[in-house]
């Protein structure tokens, strides 16, 4: 049984410590995170997924990302991290 | 998106509320900085569009108190500035400014700047 | 009227504020009260005007605001000290500000020879020469010239320019034709017109060509509220991209600070734009970022790029993203070696999320509800923001008119009701009691939306006198009190003509020259003091003086002179003093260039009671003079005292009467062969026959048949005006009888009847200065009476 993590909307500056914190949290056990409700994607909360996903693999833990967001995949498209967090996406079986 | 126009001059806040408008923005206003807050802190905002030379709380002290307000860290501030001077763009910017409109500007270019800046 | 042309109206009405500002600002330095926030102050209104002027290209504006605002930001940095000398040019440069302004509303001609030599006054100061070393007007400044103020106005848009040395590089690409087009589009920005402008974008095509852009943001990036997807979104609007990104700098979740930058992205774009274009996109964020971008297959020239990131590591992300192929955009699938020879992805991409200017409604309804909604937005006053709402005068000016007809029906009403006979307590009776009191409120309400503070005259009056002191070579402070009092637009619109007459005859011919006034033992410099105030339901205006005062000798000699009065009439000091009000009088031995051509105070004060105002003197020798005028708070409404005088019926102004009387023969005295007194207690009053003077009959009518109105006129003098009887008092509407049919002598307006018919409002003073004249100068309307 892997755990969720819900993203908020907007992932802006304001909300990379608060997301750093909450995947720190969680560190040592399955992560399923629910990408649904994202309207913002930014680049400092995009950094503090790629370092979780990281971290997750190092640790042998499964680590997906769950029916993103039409605005969740137009960001990952932009960024060039389709192909990163697609792999993720594609392990969780939603993307 | 919900912009914020702060400016002590009418004409130029009726000229961006024309131009921000007709855009399909919705425009809140304040005639100074210390207004501005006061604006802020009612209505919110997505983004922030403010003049330097104004009364009571100049356009630095306003970006400095919105900066200092956690939750309008994040928040675009486009300073109008007529002056060519760099050094008052770098102040601006030193504040917390995310960009700059050059006065008298188009509505393309005042679109193109908010565009920029806002999701 | 087009929402642009609103917009301009609102400028205008900001710039009067503004130079108001200015002025006043200006006058607090001079006085030693200036502080730096009035020099900050003053520098802000030049700014502001400027500011507006450039929105709506008004060039020759812009030129001279410039000039001044340069001077101010050198005064307002303490580079230059704000000298008494500079203080005064600055005066005289605001009032030449205010002539440009003018010229930009009207569309006429500001002189040019005048604003040439303060520009070349304003650059003297500014290149420190003080106001000794002002070049010669016909000098070319460069505030005529072209380049320096069209930097001012241009560079905002340079950004959007295509750089000619783009094209050059290129010599494949369809650039020679193109550059004088690509400049022009640079500058026609400047002419604010919603509808027509072309996208940079969609410049002359270069051809294509693909750009590798790396870009590794900082944390200040992120600090200051920007964000690298939004510039990757950008960029896509340029053409088509590809991103990687870097991720080698990436440090573990534990370690990683969340507002620290690690990531950094490499782009291939593909596009025909110029680099300049794309290093725009980067415009806000490049001291935040580092940031190179260079032409794919010419990265080892790699200029300031090369600097940020060694051709190694260039070469090196290059072939990270050649092994990595990570695609952005789905649609796309070329491949990366062959872009020049890709031309299927032409066009910007078409995912353009952004708003479209030309295709919104011209008046979206949301937006402007929503503009509403800040609880203090839009005020008046910067100082005081406060809720206001605009509304077109015409729509006030309707509204009186109804509410005025409101108020005649109302008094048809009570005429009608009172006619059938209901008892004053009856239900219907004291209901229409409480229809008038309504009516009333309603009415002072309506006229209070209507109601504007004195300032927008007051502040016109500061120049004047300058410059009538600079042609009389008087010094004189001008200090103005009560600005903030507010009249009926009506009245606002009268009121400069009378002051500005008073405050230069208290100039020409109250004050001293300084000399006298330093022998006199008095500060050289006089002092005018100019005061509104209200005071029993009207509005008064007082021009004091520090003056020499009324010579009073000299002016009863001349009254005697003129025959204005007998050699042995007995006059008080303030009759006196009040003779200089009469026809013809003329205290100024020469007419002087500045209160005179002939007009003098009567006609000051005729103009004044047609208002159904009063004005008179006072004065104490040697200390001075101080006229005092009074108006009604509207010339919308009147309270008057409707009499009937040969078969019409005439209004009296409530203001001008001081008692009704019926008098016994006894009381009344001929004097000479047509004219009458009435002993009213122990003095005489001449009685004027109202209907002879109006012509409305040719016999004098006996004042003992009638009934006598005491009036009293502006000198304080008195009459009796002789009337067949009285109906009652009212409050009547006015109708301007200038605008509805002429001027006509002893008339000041017309008004309408509670039973529907028209009424003539007396000018109570024109009428009693009709009998005056009489005996010297009959007028045909006066023939019969004779």
């Amino acid at each position: 049984m892997s755990l969720s993590l819900t993203l908020s909307p907007v992932l802006d500056l304001r909300a990379a410590a608060p997301l750093r914190a909450s995947l720190l949290e969680r560190r040592g056990e399955a992560m399923d995170i629910d990408a649904s409700s994202v309207e913002r994607l930014g680049g400092l909360c995009l950094q503090v997924l790629l370092s979780a996903q990281r971290a997750w693999a190092e640790d042998g833990l499964p680590f997906s990302i769950s029916s993103p967001s039409d605005a969740f995949r137009e960001a990952a498209r932009l960024f060039g991290a389709s192909g990163r967090l697609g792999e993720t996406l594609e392990a969780g079986g939603a993307f | 998106m919900k912009i914020l126009t702060v400016d002590d001059s009418r004409t130029m806040r009726d000229m961006l509320r024309m131009a921000l408008v007709k855009a399909g923005f919705n425009v809140v206003e304040a005639v100074d900085g210390e207004h501005g807050l006061e604006v802020l802190t009612a209505n919110g905002a997505d983004v922030i569009i403010t003049d330097i030379n104004m009364p009571k709380l100049d356009g630095f002290g306003f970006i400095e108190a919105v900066r200092e307000d956690a939750s309008y860290r994040a928040t675009p501030i486009l300073v109008l500035t007529t002056e060519s001077d760099p050094a008052k763009k770098d102040r601006a910017r030193r504040a917390g400014a995310t960009g700059w409109i050059v006065k008298p500007f188009h509505p393309d270019k005042l679109v193109e700047a908010i565009r920029r800046v806002a999701a | 009227m087009d929402e642009l042309e609103q917009i301009k109206l609102t400028f205008f009405q900001e710039c009067d504020e503004l130079l108001a500002d200015l002025e006043s600002g200006l006058l607090a330095m001079e006085a030693g009260e200036g502080d730096s926030e009035t020099v900050n102050a003053v520098f802000r209104a030049v700014h502001s005007v400027k500011g507006g002027a450039g929105a709506f290209a008004l060039e020759a504006l812009v030129r001279y605001a410039h000039v001044f605002e340069t001077l101010l930001d050198d005064v307002r940095s303490n580079k230059i000290a704000a000298s008494p000398e500079l203080v005064r040019v600055l005066l005289r440069a605001a009032d030449i500000l205010a002539d440009q302004v003018t010229a930009a509303r009207t569309g006429g001609v500001p002189d040019e020879a005048a604003t040439a030599a303060m520009v070349g006054e304003l650059e003297g100061w500014i290149n420190g020469q003080g106001g000794a070393a002002a070049p010669a007007p016909t000098q070319e400044s460069p505030a005529g010239a072209p380049s320096a103020p069209t930097d001012e106005l241009g560079i905002g848009f340079t950004p959007m320019t295509i750089s000619i040395d783009d094209f050059a590089a290129e010599p494949t690409a369809a650039a020679p034709a193109a550059p004088t087009d690509e400049l022009g589009i640079g500058f026609t920005p400047m002419q604010l017109d919603l509808a027509e402008f072309d996208a940079p974008a969609e410049e002359a095509p270069a051809g294509e060509q693909a750009w590798i852009i790396t870009f590794h943001p900082h944390a200040a990036l992120y600090a200051k509220a920007n964000e690298t997807a939004l510039l990757l979104r950008e960029l896509e609007r340029l053409g088509p991209i590809e991103v990687s990104i870097d991720d080698s700098e990436l440090v573990s979740l534990e370690h990683l600070d969340p507002e620290s930058a690690y990531l950094s992205w490499i782009v291939r774009l593909t596009t025909d734009v110029a680099e300049e274009v794309i290093r725009d996109v980067f415009e806000f964020v490049s001291d935040d970022c580092e940031l190179t971008i260079v032409r794919e297959g010419q990265e080892e020239v790699a200029e300031p790029a090369a600097e940020a990131a060694p051709v190694d590591d260039v070469a090196a992300l290059i072939a990270q993203i050649n092994a990595e192929p990570v695609v952005a955009a789905p649609a796309q699938d070329e491949i990366l070696p062959t872009v020049a020879a890709a031309p299927v992805v032409a066009a910007p991409a078409p995912v353009t999320p952004e708003p479209v200017v030309q295709a919104a409604t011209p008046a979206a309804p949301a937006p402007a509800a929503a503009k509403a909604a800040p609880p203090k937005a839009a005020a008046n006053e910067p100082a005081q923001p406060q809720a206001t709402i605009r509304v077109d005068p015409e729509r006030i000016d309707r509204l009186i008119d109804l509410v005025g007809e409101l108020v005649i029906n109302q008094a048809m009403l009570a005429q009608r009701v009172g006619e059938h006979g209901f008892a004053p307590s009856s239900d219907i009776a004291m209901g229409l009691d409480e229809l008038e009191q309504l009516t009333r409120g309603i009415q002072d309400s309506v006229m209070a939306i209507r109601a504007q503070p004195v300032k927008s005259v007051f502040q016109r009056m500061p120049r004047l006198v300058r410059e009538v002191a600079n042609q009389t070579g008087k010094q004189v402070r001008l200090v103005m009190e009560g600005e903030g009092t507010e009249v009926d637009k009506t009245v606002i619109e009268r009121l400069s003509d009378p002051i500005t007459h008073m405050l230069r005859n208290a100039i020409d011919h109250g004050l001293e020259s300084p000399e006298d006034r330093v022998a006199a033992g008095k500060n050289g410099e006089g002092t005018v003091r100019l005061a509104a105030l209200h005071r029993g339901g009207r509005i008064v205006i007082e021009v004091q003086d520090d003056g020499r005062g009324i010579n009073r000798g000299r002016v009863r000699q001349i009254a005697i002179d003129k025959g204005l009065i007998s050699p042995d009439a007995v006059l008080t000091d303030e009759e006196t003093d009040n003779l200089i009000f009469l026809p013809g009088f003329s205290t100024a031995a020469k007419v002087s260039d500045i209160s005179g051509r002939g007009v003098g105070m009567d006609v000051v004060r005729r103009s004044v009671q047609a208002l159904g105002g009063r004005i008179s003197i006072s004065s104490r020798p040697g200390e001075g003079s101080i006229f005092t005028l009074s108006l009604p708070l509207t010339l919308a409404v009147l309270d008057g005292m409707v009499i009937d005088v040969a078969g019409h019926t005439l209004v009296v102004p409530l203001t001008a009467i001081i008692e009704s009387l019926r008098p016994k023969s006894e009381e009344i005295k001929a004097l000479g062969p047509q004219g009458s007194v009435l002993a009213v207690r122990d003095t005489y009053v001449p009685l004027v026959d109202v209907g002879s003077v109006l012509g409305f009959r040719n016999d004098l009518m006996p004042a003992t048949d009638g009934v006598v109105l005491l009036v009293e006129n502006e000198d304080g003098g008195r009459a009796g005006l002789v009337a067949d009887a009285i109906q009652g008092q009212r409050q009547v509407v006015i109708k301007s009888l200038e605008s509805n049919y002429r001027q006509v002598d002893g008339i000041a307006a017309a008004t309408i009847l509670g039973d529907g018919r028209v009424a003539l409002i007396l000018d109570v003073d024109a009428v009693v200065a009709l009998r005056r004249r009489e005996p010297r100068a009959p007028e045909p309307i006066l023939h019969a009476a004779e």
